[in-house]
C-alpha cells in the first residue's frame, strides 16, 4: 500500500511540474503584450464591491481591497478573469475577501496581507486553478489565509515559496458546489506552510473524500495542528510517505478508540 | 357572543399564607349553577383536604427577556367560533421581540383541548399542557411567528387580532403578552413570564434583582400582572385569590371575569393594557365586583429601599380559580426567579439544554438567561421532563449556551455570573428538592470545535512530538477533572435536600455514514469524524462517570439513544446534516463571511451537534428511564 501511494505522489507531482511550466508561459504571454484600446476603468466599484472584468494584477487587487473595506466589513473584490502577476510585490493592508472566476497565477511574488480569503463560491463556476510558484505570502499577526474552490475539476497548485499566516492556513477544494462533494486537487511542492500564532487554527488542507486528491512533496509544515485529508492523499517528507487518506486516518483512530475502551 | 377586549385587569390573588383562610361559604356559592365553581360539588370553599383537586404544580419561569423592552398584555374570551378581538398595544417605533399566549380551558370540564386556538386563522401550537387543580388544562405557546409581521408593519396603537376558539364552551380564554424592542424605554428592564397552574396551597416567588431598588429613580419599575381564569366575581361573588409582597397584603380580590363574560367558558382576566396599575385601596377587601382589582400591581410600596429581592406569595383559598400566568416588568432587571421554598427540579447545563441550534441562537448572555435571545426551535429536554412527570413540574431551567463547568464553578464561587446578572446555575441547583439534571462538560472539551479536533487528531502523522488523538482527549478530560469535582461537591447540597442528581453523558452527534440521495446512492463514509467524536466523548464521559460514582449520582448515558441518529443520518436527532470530515474543515475561523453564500455560519449549521426535537425527546426519555429504573 505504501508503495502505491508513493507512486501516486510522484506521478501527481510530475503533473504539477508540467502544470507550472505551462502556467509560466501563459502568464508571460498574457502580461507583456498589447494594450487594449480604450479600456474601461478597472475595477468598477459598486455597492462596496470592486469588480475586475479583465485579469487583475496584484497591485490593483491591493488597492481594490483597500477601497472597498470599511470598519465593519472586509474588502470585497470580484475577479471575473482571474489574477495574474509575476516578479511583483504587494501589500494588502485590510482583510480582504476575493471572489474568483478564472485562474490565479502568481510567480515570484511577495505579498504581505491581513486575512485573505480567495473563493469561487459566488461567481466562479467551472474549472478554476490557483497556482502559486515561488510566491511568498506573509500574514500580519492576526491574519489567516483561506483558499476555497468549489468545483470537482478545481486545483490549487503551490510550488516553492512560503505561506506564513499566524491565524491559520486553509486550502479546501472539495467540488461541493452542487451540495454533493466530489473531486478537487491540491498539489504542494517544496513549499513552507507556517501557521504558528496565538490561538492558531493550524494548517488544514482538504479535498473531497470522494475522488479528491492531495499530494505533498517535501512541504515544510509548521503548526500545532495539521490536517490533510482527501480520498487519495499522500505527503512525502524526507523519505517518509504520510498516508492522509480519510479511510486510513479513520482506521488509525478507530484502533486508538478501541484500545482506550478496552483499557478502561 | 364576542369576547370582550382585552384589558388586562389582572388579578392574581396572591394570598398570604396566613390568609389561606378564606372567605366564608355562602349558600349561593354552593349552588352548582354558579359560574366558576365545581358543578359536581357543593364544597367549593372547603379547606384544602385530601379530596381536594391535586396541586397544579405551580408557576415556572418560561420567558425572561432583558433590554430596552416594553410589554403589552391583553386577554380575550369568545363565545362563538368566529372568535373575539384581542387588541395589542404597540408603542411608537417598537418591534416585536417575542409574543406568548397562555390558554385556559374551562374549569372542571376535565377535557384537554383537541382543536387548536387560532389567531387570524393561524393555528396556535397547543404546547406546554399543564393539568390544573380545578379539572382543567392550561397551555402556553410562543406565538411570535403568528403576530410579529402584522404588529411590526402596523402604526403605533391598537393592533387587533381575531382569536377563535373551536370549542368555546371548553375554553375560558386566552392571555397574550407581547414583548417589544422599544426605543422609548430609556434603560434596560426585564419582562419575565411565569406560567403553569397555581398550587391550591399557594406559591411563593423569590424575585432576584440586578441591583438594589432605588424608589426615587424615575426608571424604577416594579410591576406585576396576574392572569386568572375560572374566577367569577359578579355581584360580589367571593371567588378570589390573595397576594402578599414581602409579607404585606397587596390584594384580597384578585380574579374575576374582567376581560371575558360572566359565565363559564368566558371567565378570564389579566392585568395589562387599559388597567391602572394602582393597587387596591383596601388590600384586605374581598371583591365587590369583577373590577374590584384589575390584576395589575405596582410592588413599589411594598418593598424596602435598597432591597435586591422581592418575595411574592399567592394563594387561591377557594381552590377553584386558576392562576396560570404572572408577568413581571421590572427595573432593576430581574436576574432570576425562584419559585417555592426550593424548586423541585433544576436543569443545569450548556447549549444542549437550551433547545437552540447554531443558526437560531443569537448569543447574548446579558439579555437572556439561556445565553440566546429569541425562541428556541426545539423544546429543551428539561421542559419535556417537567411536562412528562408531575413530580418535576416545578421546574427551573438554567442551561446556558456555551457554558462550561469551569464557568459554572467560578460563577457559583463568585455568587454571580461573569456575563449577565442571572443567578449562577449551580446556586440554583443547590436548592432543588426533587431533581437536578446536569449536562455540562462538552464545552470544556472544546467538543464543538471540529476543526480543532481534526487538527489534534491528525497532526501526529506529521510529527513525533505530538500526542495521539486519544491521548489529547484524555489530557483535556483530566484537565477538567478538578472542576468536575468542585461542581459535584456543590451538587451534594441538592442531594441532601432529597433531590436526585442526574449526570447526563454526552452522545456522539455525528453519524458513521452520511446517508444521501435516493437509496443512499450519494452516501459517504463518515467514520473519520465519527471516531474522533467517539474518542472525545469517551474520555469526557469517563471523567463524568467516575466522579459521579463517588457522589452516588445517577448517570444517564445518551450514546445509545443517538446511535444511528447523528448528523448525516436521514433520521437525525441533531440539527446538523453533515458528518464528512473534509467538509468540517471548511469552517475556517478566518472566513471573512463574504459573500454571504460563503459564510462559515452555513458550515456550522451543517455540522450543528445540538439536539432537535427528536433529540431532546431522546434526552428526556433516557433520563426518565434512568429515574424510573433507579426507583425500581
Amino acid at each position: 500500500m505504501r508503495r502505491s501511494i508513493a507512486l501516486t505522489v510522484a506521478a501527481t507531482v510530475t503533473v504539477a511540474s508540467v502544470g507550472f511550466a505551462t502556467w509560466h508561459s501563459e502568464v508571460f504571454a498574457g502580461t507583456q503584450h498589447g494594450k487594449p484600446s480604450a479600456p474601461a476603468a478597472e475595477p468598477s466599484i459598486a455597492d462596496g464591491i470592486a469588480t475586475f472584468q479583465r485579469p487583475a494584477r496584484l497591485g490593483a487587487l491591493a488597492k481594490a481591497c483597500l477601497a472597498t473595506a470599511t470598519a465593519e466589513r472586509p474588502g470585497a473584490v470580484v475577479l471575473r478573469r482571474g489574477l495574474q502577476d509575476s516578479h511583483a510585490s504587494a501589500k494588502i493592508t485590510v482583510p480582504c475577501a476575493v471572489q474568483l472566476a478564472g485562474a490565479v497565477t502568481l510567480h515570484d511574488v511577495r505579498v504581505s496581507s491581513r486575512t485573505l480569503n480567495v473563493t469561487d463560491s459566488a461567481v466562479g463556476a467551472g474549472q478554476n486553478t490557483v497556482s502559486l510558484s515561488d510566491a511568498w505570502f506573509t500574514g500580519s499577526g492576526d491574519a489567516g489565509l483561506l483558499i476555497a474552490l468549489s468545483d470537482p475539476a478545481d486545483r490549487v497548485v503551490v510550488g516553492g515559496g512560503s505561506l506564513h499566516y499566524p491565524a491559520g492556513i486553509a486550502m479546501q477544494v472539495r467540488g461541493d458546489r452542487s451540495g454533493v462533494d466530489s473531486g478537487g486537487t491540491v498539489l504542494i511542492n517544496h513549499t513552507t506552510l507556517s501557521a504558528r500564532g496565538p490561538d492558531s487554527a493550524g494548517i488544514a488542507v482538504s479535498a473531497s473524500t470522494k475522488r479528491g486528491v492531495i499530494a505533498g512533496n517535501q512541504p515544510r509544515l509548521d503548526a500545532d495542528s495539521i490536517t490533510f485529508v482527501a480520498d487519495k492523499c499522500a505527503v512525502t517528507q524526507g523519505r517518509r510517505v504520510i498516508d492522509c487518506r480519510a479511510s486510513h486516518l479513520a482506521a488509525d483512530l478507530k484502533s486508538q478508540s478501541a484500545k482506550a475502551r478496552s483499557a478502561k | 357572543m364576542h369576547s370582550l377586549t382585552s384589558t388586562a385587569r389582572g388579578g392574581l390573588a396572591l394570598l398570604a399564607a396566613t390568609a389561606c383562610v378564606v372567605a366564608t361559604a355562602s349558600p349561593s356559592l354552593a349552588a352548582p349553577a354558579t359560574p366558576g365553581t365545581n358543578p359536581r360539588s357543593a364544597a367549593r370553599l372547603a379547606p384544602l383536604a385530601a379530596d381536594a383537586a391535586p396541586a397544579g404544580g405551580g408557576l415556572q419561569l418560561k420567558v425572561n427577556e432583558r433590554g430596552r423592552i416594553s410589554r403589552s398584555i391583553a386577554a380575550v374570551a369568545s363565545d362563538g367560533p368566529e372568535g373575539g378581538t384581542l387588541t395589542v398595544h404597540k408603542p411608537a417605533g417598537a418591534t416585536v421581540r417575542g409574543a406568548y399566549m397562555a390558554i385556559a380551558s374551562t374549569g372542571f370540564t376535565g377535557t384537554p383541548l383537541g382543536d387548536p386556538i387560532t389567531v387570524d386563522g393561524k393555528q396556535v401550537p397547543m404546547s406546554n399542557e399543564v393539568a390544573t387543580g380545578i379539572g382543567s388544562y392550561n397551555y402556553f405557546a410562543d406565538v411570535t411567528s403568528l403576530v410579529k409581521a402584522k404588529i411590526d408593519a402596523a402604526p403605533a396603537g391598537g393592533v387587533g387580532f381575531a382569536v377563535a376558539e373551536p370549542q368555546p364552551e371548553l375554553v375560558d380564554g386566552e392571555i397574550v403578552v407581547v414583548i417589544f424592542n422599544d426605543p422609548s424605554v430609556p434603560v434596560d428592564q426585564t419582562v419575565s413570564l411565569l406560567y403553569g397552574a397555581l398550587s391550591p396551597t399557594g406559591d411563593e416567588y423569590q424575585v432576584s434583582l440586578a441591583s438594589p431598588i432605588r424608589k426615587a429613580d424615575p426608571n424604577t419599575r416594579l410591576e406585576m400582572s396576574l392572569g386568572i381564569s375560572y374566577s367569577f366575581q359578579a355581584n360580589g361573588t367571593q371567588q378570589y385569590s390573595s397576594v402578599d409582597v414581602d409579607g404585606k397584603r397587596l390584594s384580597t380580590a384578585a380574579g374575576g371575569e374582567d376581560d371575558g363574560a360572566s359565565h363559564n367558558g368566558a371567565l378570564i382576566t389579566a392585568g395589562g393594557d387599559g388597567d391602572s396599575g394602582a393597587d387596591p385601596a383596601d388590600p384586605q377587601a374581598t371583591p365587590a365586583e369583577p373590577r374590584s382589582d384589575d390584576e395589575l400591581y405596582d410592588l413599589t410600596p411594598f418593598v424596602a429601599e435598597g432591597d435586591k429581592s422581592i418575595q411574592v406569595r399567592t394563594v387561591n383559598p377557594s381552590l377553584d380559580d386558576n392562576v396560570l400566568l404572572a408577568t413581571f416588568t421590572m427595573n432593576p432587571p430581574v436576574t432570576g426567579i425562584a419559585t417555592g421554598d426550593g424548586t423541585a427540579y433544576v436543569g443545569i447545563g450548556d447549549s444542549t439544554t437550551t433547545g437552540f441550534s447554531v443558526p437560531t441562537c443569537i448569543q447574548d448572555r446579558v439579555a437572556s438567561a439561556f445565553g440566546c435571545v429569541g425562541p428556541p426551535p426545539a423544546t429543551p429536554y428539561p421542559d419535556r421532563i417537567a411536562a412528562a412527570d408531575s413530580r418535576f413540574a416545578d421546574e427551573h431551567r438554567a442551561g446556558i449556551w456555551g457554558y462550561t463547568i469551569r464557568e459554572a464553578v467560578a460563577d457559583a464561587k463568585n455568587g454571580q455570573n461573569a456575563k449577565g446578572e442571572w443567578t449562577p446555575q449551580l446556586l440554583q441547583a443547590e436548592h432543588a428538592t426533587k431533581l437536578v439534571t446536569v449536562s455540562l462538560g462538552a464545552n470544556d472539551m472544546q467538543f464543538s470545535d471540529v476543526t480543532y479536533w481534526l487538527g489534534q487528531c491528525t497532526v501526529k502523522q506529521f510529527t513525533t512530538i505530538k500526542s495521539s488523538c486519544d491521548e489529547a482527549a484524555r489530557k483535556r478530560a483530566e484537565g477538567m477533572r478538578a472542576n468536575v469535582q468542585a461542581m459535584m461537591t456543590r451538587l451534594d447540597a441538592a442531594q441532601r435536600n432529597g433531590a436526585t442528581v442526574v449526570i447526563t453523558q454526552y452522545y456522539n452527534p455525528y453519524n458513521i455514514r452520511k446517508e444521501a440521495g435516493p437509496f443512499n446512492v450519494a452516501s459517504r463514509d463518515c467514520s473519520l469524524l465519527w471516531v474522533i467524536s467517539q474518542i472525545i466523548t469517551f474520555r469526557l464521559n469517563q471523567v463524568l462517570g467516575q466522579e459521579a460514582a463517588k457522589h452516588g449520582f445517577l448517570l444517564a448515558p445518551l450514546a445509545g439513544r443517538f446511535a444511528g441518529h447523528g448528523a448525516g443520518a436521514k433520521d437525525s436527532y441533531v440539527f446538523g446534516s453533515d458528518c464528512d470530515a473534509a467538509g468540517a474543515l471548511t469552517a475556517a475561523r478566518f472566513n471573512l463571511g463574504w459573500p454571504p453564500s460563503f459564510n462559515s455560519g452555513e458550515l456550522h449549521k451543517r455540522f450543528d451537534p445540538h439536539p432537535n426535537n427528536k433529540g431532546t425527546q431522546a434526552q428526556a426519555d433516557q433520563i426518565l428511564d434512568q429515574l424510573n429504573a433507579a426507583v425500581k
